[in-house]
Formats: C-alpha cells, structure tokens, sequence
C-alpha cells in the first residue's frame, strides 16, 4: 500500500507539472509533507517545478475545500471523497464556479488520528512511521510497534460512504470499497441517554471551548462574510468562552446552519484544539436531514438541497 | 422548525420550548391568544435546563 501512496503522489506531481505548464490553471491545492511523522500540511503550488513538493499519504486529512471561495484564477484541488463532496455543495451554492476548477479525485482509504496514536504510545514520542499491508509500523524513543491500520482511522472515516470522489476531472488511484453502511449508533445511542445526561455531557465537553473559531475556519460550507458569533450589534451570543451555555448556543446555531450542506468529513472536529466532541452534534444533523429529508448532502450536483426546495416526506410537507 | 425542534431536544431542552406561528397584523387577537398560551406553557415548563444543569457557574460580571 505504501507503493500506491508513492505512486499517487508521482502521479499527482506530474497532473500538477502538466496542468501549472500548460496553463490551464493558475493553482495547485494539495497537500505537502510535513515536518513530524504522518502530518502533511496544505500546500499551495503556483510554478510547474514546485509540484514536486506536492504528497500524499494517511495524513492528508484537511478538507481542502475550504479554499476555494471566491478565488479568481483558475485551480486545480486535490479532493478526497469528502472534500469532492463539499465542492459538490458549494458549487450548489454558487460559491465555487465549475468551470474555473479542475478537480484531481483521489480515492481514499481513511486517513490516521494522531490522537489515537498518542494514546496508544501513551505519550511516547513518535520518530518514524511506515504503513504497509495494512499495518502501521511506529518507531521512536522507547518504542518499537505495530498497529493495524483501521484501529488508528479516525471515526469520521470509519463510517465512511464515499471515500470516492463524486465529482472529478481527473482519478488518481484506483478506487476504494466503500465502508458497510452508516447506522449512526453513536446518535441513537447518544439520544437514547436521558436528557439531563445528554445536557451534561454536552455542557462538560464545551466547558473547555475557548471561542478560537477553529471549527468555523475549518469547515468549507461555514463561510458567511459576517458570522452571528462575530456580531456585537446585536449581540447574539455572549462571547466569553468562560459562558458555557453560549458556547453550547455557538455550536447548536453552527450546527443548525450546517443542515444539508454539512458532509461529516470531522474537519471541524480534528481542529478543535482543546479535543472537544463536535460529531456527535454536527452527525445528528445529517442523521436528521436523512430522516427527515431523504438528502444526504454532496452526493449529487442535481439534487436540490433539503432547504431549497419543498420536499415531500412520509409526514406530508415539512 | 422540525430540525430546531429536534436539536434542541437532543441538547436536553424540550421541544415545546420552540413554537413557529404565522400571524398576519390584523389578526390581534390571534396574536394577544397564542402569545398567552405560549407564555403559560413556558411557566409550566420553568427555567431553561441548561441554565440549571450542574457545571454550569453564573457567568463573571462584566467578563
Ligand atoms: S460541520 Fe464539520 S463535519 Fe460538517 S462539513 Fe463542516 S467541517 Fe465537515
Ligand atoms: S474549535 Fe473547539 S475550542 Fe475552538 S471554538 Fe470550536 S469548539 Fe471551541
């Protein structure tokens, strides 16, 4: 599997080389290595000979399409499946214009959490890791270990339906088995919880919440150019993060604006910096979009969204 | 409205909290009717939950 990612990025390198050279576009989006094991980082690719700086691997986890509003050059993107999905969205939307944006799709087979790995190590620093045949091989101080790959996926990757891109110009790799169907057990099983618990447990994890808006910045489909957070006048919500219920208020409304366009990629998740539990809100708002709307967002380009258009539902008009 | 609803149930605050009702300014009586009945509602209900779920301190003054 490692040939594969290897054989991705050269091949990555070149679209990127010929695409930048025959100026058909202006810009490359993709992905970098970074500095640490498994970490790569968005990278932005204007010159043909900087394409060889392009990668991929298991940590390629940005949803990249957070930067394509209102650019006005012609671009190119590296899209994983859920990244191909929040385009579908925001060219929906008519933030993203099709025409100006060539869309290299890359299969993907989940990407790693770093988290999951840290607590496996306990903390121990990690120098080296290489994934082969499914397992991931960590070497560092003090350590010498080999995990099974889908133990150290994130969750958002593990319930994965479309980890093919859904729209694209160009494939690299071959395509990937989607994941058995997402029953969303977490939610039902979050709800199943009495009410107080539920209240508890939500106020406990947004009592660590320090307002930096990394969920917002994260997210391709939470762009409004004035965001009700940022308001003072009026002020919607307070904006000490020391107030617990505006910073569970904050995540209700992000979550509420996010309905049918959210495509629980965990962006927003993997970018809160004090680990607080964001999914478990934002997935059961696509459970309900599901439910309540038969739309499950980015699938199609067709497909009017849920709040566009009266849908009908067993219940009648909603 | 059903997403709301919904949402704010799953936060812990009953949905009866939350009510849409079109009135069009002639109609004020309607209006003076559905905005008792609502009120009396969210007597009955008492404070916000969330306001009084444990971990939650008053906010600092002025912070
Ligand atoms: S709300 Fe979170 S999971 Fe949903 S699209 Fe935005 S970043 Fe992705
Ligand atoms: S990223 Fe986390 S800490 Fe920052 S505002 Fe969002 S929930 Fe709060």
């Amino acid at each position: 599997m490692l040939i594969k990612m290897q054989d991705i990025t050269k091949a990555m390198q070149e679209k990127a080389r010929e695409l930048l050279q025959n100026k058909e576009v202006e810009l490359v989006i993709g992905f970098s290595k970074g500095s640490l094991p498994l970490r790569y980082t968005p990278c932005f690719i204007r010159q043909p000979e900087e394409a060889e700086k392009l990668a991929w691997g298991y940590g390629c986890e940005n949803n990249l399409a957070v930067y394509l509003r209102k650019r006005p050059e012609k671009m190119a993107v590296i899209a994983k499946g859920c990244d191909s999905r929040s385009i579908v969205e925001l060219i929906k939307e008519n933030q993203v214009k099709r025409e100006n944006l060539v869309i290299i799709g890359v299969p993907c087979r989940g990407m790693i959490d770093r988290q999951k790995l840290s607590r496996l190590l306990a903390g121990k620093e990690l120098r080296e890791a290489e994934i082969k045949d499914g397992l991931v091989a960590v070497q560092g101080k003090d350590i010498s270990a080999s995990f099974p790959l889908d133990q150290l996926l994130y969750d958002s990757c593990l319930t994965c339906q479309h980890p093919n891109p859904v729209l694209y110009d160009y494939l690299l790799g071959e395509q990937v088995p989607a994941r058995g169907s997402d029953t969303f057990a977490d939610v039902a099983g979050f709800e199943s919880r009495p009410p107080a618990e539920r209240r508890s447990y939500l106020m406990k994890e947004l009592s660590r919440c320090i307002r930096c808006y990394a969920c917002r910045q994260a997210c391709p489909m939470c762009f409004c150019e004035e965001c009700f957070a940022d308001c003072s006048m009026p002020q919607w919500v307070s904006k000490s993060s020391l107030d617990v219920q505006a910073n569970l208020f904050f995540q209700a409304v992000r979550v509420l604006h996010l309905a049918g366009r959210c495509v629980d990629c965990g962006a927003c998740d993997r970018a809160c910096p004090m680990g607080i539990d964001l999914r478990t809100l934002t997935r059961k708002m696509v459970r309900d979009i599901q439910e309540l709307f038969g739309y499950t967002a980015g699938i199609s380009l067709d497909e009017k969204p849920p709040l566009a258009a009266p849908i009908k539902t067993a219940a009648g008009h909603v | 409205m059903k997403v709301t609803q919904r949402l704010l149930e799953t936060l812990g605050i009953e949905r009866e909290r939350l009510r849409l009702a079109w009135i069009s300014a002639s109609e004020g009586a309607k209006f003076a009717e559905t905005v008792t009945e609502f009120t009396n509602q969210l007597k009955e209900l008492g404070p916000n939950p969330l306001r009084t779920s444990p971990g939650v301190q008053e906010k600092p003054c002025s912070a």
